[in-house]
């Protein structure tokens, strides 16, 4: 899917507040891979939740696939919605269920009313378990499927929540720092699995990070610092000098990559 | 205001409140009225334990106890349909930048979920057990309407408040995969809030339980109805044997929630 911002795009939490976004433009072509860095309070998250329509802006214009989607009506914003997928830094699964079932709810994007109801009360049907099995087997979680999330660890849990998306195929994929606190093998599955999905898939990747490393092996770097853009070009050009400016800026500490 | 206006103003109530229900500490030291309750007291230290009516007894406080299951079935059945319009984060209208109009038109179902609910449960038992043996007639059945009818409007807003005190991030990325208020539910809420529910169902369980006794003082079966009966006859020994009964029943029942809690963990 392709994002425009544009016009300026700025976000206030409260009428007359310090703007949390401010003067955005950025373009992104369908199936680009862009990290998103910054210091906490950047505007990272109100980026993402600026495109779930979870916000709306107070200037400029967001555009997904040329449509303005302050325009949308409710259905409307249902549908874009099943085609973003997201990913947290908590996972954001369902404790008290199993990994399976969490995985399974990723195939409720493209289904109807009546699936999400059936598949609480009695699970997939063959067809879904076995294109989630074959996502967990990606992740290399298959053995467990039917433990509870409450069970896992960190770093299993976001892979369980990758497993989610790679269910999903979303021709969008917000990832808010999902490789934050996991250990270093289920960092490189998540990411592996989310860079297939940007590749094979054409899925467009926003990735926010504050691993500058992690940020490198994107096609192209946003950097955010108090809401406004401060670098936007690609991951190669990237220096430390432009990392080190962005976390300055904010007052923040820079990232121990770029110290 | 001050504390000492605040303390005035206290007291005040108080005493017009003590003014306005009679309240005389004299009365209880009256003679006759001590006359009264020593004859009352009497009566527990010979509860009558005659097997014939130690039956009665025991066929009455199943009765209670039958009462208690169906009327937690109302309210189960009466609840269910209502929670998922009464949990407010389940609301589809929260997505921003919709118009005022179809924020108020997604939130009437809510309003009207809770306004139902609030109404059952507002009034008591004993007003709804007078309606229903009007509507039904003398019995145990009436009962458990009375009881069922106001358990559901406490079940849905408990119910409903768990929902509400779920986790948000995992709700919320199953409502942008586009899930409806029901799916939500099922998949999200159900789950993470199922612990307590349970647990607060239990519980309205054993209220309904201590309600079945009292419903039978208009006529609504169980054991308050035996228990009316043998006041009014000034029975006392029966009297004793009665609320010793409901000791135990009360003790049991505790015991046996606190079971099926531990065992559903």
């Amino acid at each position: 899917m392709r994002v425009e911002l544009s016009g300026g795009v700025s976000v206030s939490y409260r009428r007359g507040g310090p703007p949390a976004l401010n003067g955005v433009d950025v373009r992104i072509r369908s199936g680009d891979m862009v990290a998103v860095i910054g210091a906490s309070g950047a505007g990272k998250s109100t980026l993402f939740r600026l495109l779930t329509r979870g916000l709306v802006t107070s200037g400029g214009r967001v555009s997904i696939d040329g449509a303005d989607i302050a325009a949308l009506s409710l259905s409307e914003v249902r549908t874009l919605r099943r085609r973003i997928g997201t990913i947290h830094q908590r996972g954001d699964l369902v404790d008290g269920s199993t990994v399976m079932r969490n995985v399974e709810i990723g195939t409720l994007a493209d289904a109807g009313a009546l699936a999400a109801l059936a598949l609480a009360v009695r699970g997939g049907g063959p067809r879904v378990q076995a294109s989630c099995r074959r996502a967990l087997r990606t992740l290399e979680i298959e053995h467990l499927a039917e433990a509870r999330i409450g069970e896992l660890s960190g770093g299993e849990r976001q892979r369980a929540a990758v497993c989610r998306l790679l269910v999903q195929r979303p021709g969008l994929i917000l990832a808010d720092e999902p490789t934050a606190s996991v250990d270093e093998r289920s960092a490189a599955l998540v990411l592996g699995a989310l860079r297939a999905l940007s590749g094979d898939n054409g899925s467009t990747l926003l990735l926010a990070t504050h691993d500058i490393d992690v940020a490198r092996q994107a096609d192209r770097v946003v950097a955010l610092a108090r809401g406004q853009v401060v670098y936007d070009g690609p991951s190669s050009r990237c220096g430390d000098d432009v990392v080190r400016a962005a976390y300055a800026r904010a007052g923040d500490l820079a990232p121990a990559a770029a110290t | 205001m001050g504390r000492l206006g605040f303390g005035t103003v206290l007291a005040l109530l108080v005493i017009w409140s003590a003014r306005g229900t009679g309240a005389d500490p004299g009365l209880l030291a009256d003679p006759a009225a001590r006359e009264r309750t020593s004859r009352f007291l009497s009566g527990f230290l010979h509860p009558n334990l005659s097997g014939s009516y130690l039956a009665e007894v025991a066929n009455a406080m199943l009765s209670t106890f039958q009462i208690s299951i169906v009327a937690l079935v109302i309210g189960i059945v009466i609840a269910i349909p209502l929670t998922p319009f009464a949990a407010s984060n389940l609301l589809v209208t929260r997505t921003p930048g919709l118009p005022r109009w179809r924020r108020a038109v997604g939130a009437l179902p809510y309003q009207v979920a809770r306004n139902v609910l609030n109404l059952l449960r507002a009034v008591p038992e004993l007003i709804w057990a007078l309606v229903f043996v009007t509507a039904v007639g003398l019995g145990p059945f009436a009962g458990a309407l009375a009881i069922g009818v106001h358990a559901g409007g406490l079940l849905g807003k408990l119910w409903a408040e768990q929902i509400e005190a779920v986790d948000e991030g995992p709700v919320e990325a199953i409502r942008l995969l586009g899930v409806g208020r029901f799916g939500l539910i099922g998949l999200g809420a159900w789950p993470l809030a199922r612990q307590n529910i349970l647990s607060l169902t239990l519980y309205q369980w054993e209220c309904n339980l201590r309600a079945a006794t009292v419903v039978g003082f208009v006529g609504a079966g169980g054991i308050g109805q035996q228990l009316d009966v043998s006041i009014r006859l000034f029975a006392y020994s029966e009297t004793a044997t009665l609320m010793l009964a409901l000791l135990v029943m009360v003790f049991l029942a505790d015991s046996a929630s606190t079971l099926v809690r531990r065992t559903v963990r």
